[in-house]
């Protein structure tokens, strides 16, 4: 508990990431392909920013660049004011497949990035168990993540990256390929995680569902090359219930959104890109749910 | 309370264990042990029959019988076990040479391009050898003809663990590079926790492999060069005559190949906790 107090102060005012004309070229079959294109985009500290679009937006390689692991082309990218040159636990990523390491135990996953600063032995053991509690995942900790349902590996991914504090949390599609069960526990978990610590947050996801279930900011980029299409505010109160999804408000901006999302799809659909069908699937599920 | 307790307990239907005590039977009996006897059997009487019914080219071989009778008397014999013994000892030497030298240079293969980029080249050229192609070469070279063995056993490990290493390491998911990367990982820690866990299991299929590899040449330098071993006395069986004696050599080898892989996969399981089935 006191742990999460500490984390309000430290997260509410840090992890400021500003995009700045950021293009990004990459090369397939020896062909150059413009992937970002003068890209500039602010995610507000102590805020949850959604990002949505097609596959093929470049979605994936925004993450790569504020993550580090890739340099843009041309413009910058700083994190409350510093430039971003290389990777960092200011930044950290929870991946779309999962990427716990399978030969260590949740608890040594977990204490990755503590035994790496150095810290004493004393503090990372302290540290990690306070963070698998507040996970619910300190029953598990000497278990190794194939031993765990996929909703308890990305909760236990959540806290290996929580447990260092980072300026800014960056979930590429975290909860995908979960049952529609657990997908809803743990959007609701990271809600309130988020509610709890005002962490700033960089969400990625195809569903517009959970994107304005749990979001400040809809940022939506365009089919190939990524540019900001629509900036959505998304003004509901929180904390949020699921019951949110009923109200008149939200009906609003799922219906201004949901038809620029389809254009985008229908882009990337009409390019042969047959990962687009994903969100097509998505958009098509929620509009006849509607 | 414990009498509500014992009589809240849901009484278990008669049924339910005589399910579960045939399971557990079933499993024993009629699942492994019934098809493997049958199996066995089989081709023990398959054996038979083909000898006495004089099938072409089959009746030469001895009965079941004159084989067993001969292993009995093999057991008993001093010299038996010495060959056993030299055989073991030639196989863990070059095997464990060739883990000892091949496995950090599938390492570094695998995590440095400046390494790969020098190496790779020649042992591209080295590999698709046959290692029984390097006995003539290897009797030559080395003084000893224990020494040769040992060699020839090395050749048998060396390339394929080095090649499992290095495709092990490079098999590593990106993203779980990259996450120990952000998670502020030094070299050392890459190097120790990441790519060496991260590539066991390759390592272990390439030993699992190459053990086999190893025996396959170990017999085959034993029956050319080598004095004693078990290759050599299947040889000297034949030079002999003595048909059930080769028979004896073969079962002892195929036996001999049998515990040494299972003990590589046994440690193999030991080193890896994290895949045991759950």
């Amino acid at each position: 508990m006191e742990k999460e107090v500490l984390m309000v102060e430290k997260a509410a005012d840090k992890g400021h990431v500003v995009l700045n004309n950021v293009s990004k070229c990459f090369f397939e079959d020896e062909k150059k392909i413009l992937c970002l294109d003068q890209l500039s985009i602010e995610i507000p500290p102590g805020q949850l920013t959604v990002l949505m679009g097609p596959s093929g937006c470049g979605k994936t390689s925004m993450i790569n660049l504020i993550a580090g692991y890739e340099t843009p082309d041309t413009g910058s990218i700083t994190i409350d004011g510093e430039k971003i040159t290389e990777p960092g636990h200011d930044r950290l990523v929870v991946f779309q497949e999962t990427a716990l390491f399978p030969w260590m135990t949740v608890f040594n996953n977990v204490a990755f990035g503590p035994k790496a600063k150095g810290l004493a032995e004393k503090d990372i053991k302290e540290k990690t168990e306070s963070i698998l509690e507040t996970v619910g995942l300190q029953d598990f900790q000497d278990k190794y993540p194939t031993q765990l349902s996929g909703g308890m590996q990305r909760r236990a991914e959540l806290a290996r990256a929580l447990v260092n504090e980072p300026s800014v949390m960056i979930l590429d599609e975290p909860f995908r390929g979960l049952d529609a069960m657990t997908r809803e526990l743990m959007q609701e978990f990271y809600l309130k995680l988020f509610d709890e610590t005002k962490i700033t947050t960089l969400f990625v996801t195809h569903e517009l569902e959970e994107a304005i279930f749990m979001a400040d900011t809809v940022i939506i980029l365009t089919y190939k090359p990524g540019r900001v299409r629509k900036v959505v505010k998304v003004p509901l109160e929180r904390p949020r219930h699921f019951s949110v999804s009923a109200s008149k408000e939200y009906m609003d901006i799922f219906n201004d959104t949901i038809e620029i999302l389809f254009e985008e799809a229908k882009k990337a659909f009409d390019h042969d890109d047959a990962s687009s069908l994903d969100i097509i699937q998505s958009l098509k599920r929620n509009s006849d749910d509607s | 309370m414990s009498q509500t307790s014992v009589s809240a307990a849901p009484p278990i239907h008669p049924a339910a264990v005589a399910v579960k005590t045939r399971g557990a039977l079933y499993q024993l009996t009629e699942r492994k042990a019934l098809p493997g006897a049958i199996s066995i059997i089989g081709f023990l009487i398959a054996w038979q029959l083909s000898i006495t019914w004089e099938l072409p080219y089959l009746s030469n071989i001895p009965y079941p019988k004159d084989v067993w009778d001969s292993l009995y008397e093999s057991v008993l014999k001093s010299s038996y076990w010495n060959d056993w013994k030299m055989s073991l000892i030639r196989v863990f030497v070059g095997f464990t040479v060739g883990q000892v030298v091949g496995i950090p240079l599938g390492l570094a293969m695998g995590a440095s391009k400046t390494i790969k980029a020098l190496c790779f080249p020649v042992f591209e050229m080295l590999r698709p050898i046959p290692p029984i192609a390097w006995i003539p070469l290897s009797i030559l070279f080395w003084p000893t003809e224990e020494l040769s063995i040992y060699f020839l056993t090395f050749i048998g490990a060396f390339f394929v663990i080095v090649l499992n290493v290095m495709q092990g390491v490079s098999s590593i998911d990106l993203s779980v590079k990259r996450a120990a990367i952000s998670l502020g990982a030094s070299r050392k820690d890459i190097f120790f926790k990441i790519m060496i866990p991260g590539s066991l299991p390759s390592i272990v299929t390439g030993m699992t492999v190459g053990i086999g590899v190893t025996w396959n040449v170990l017999i085959a330098a034993e029956m050319i060069a080598g004095h004693g071993g078990l290759g050599r006395g299947t040889w000297e069986a034949y030079t002999n005559g003595n048909l059930p004696l080769i028979l004896v050599g073969m079962v002892s080898i195929g036996f001999a190949g049998y515990i040494t892989s299972s003990l590589v996969r046994v440690i193999g399981e030991k080193a890896m906790p994290w895949r045991r089935k759950f």
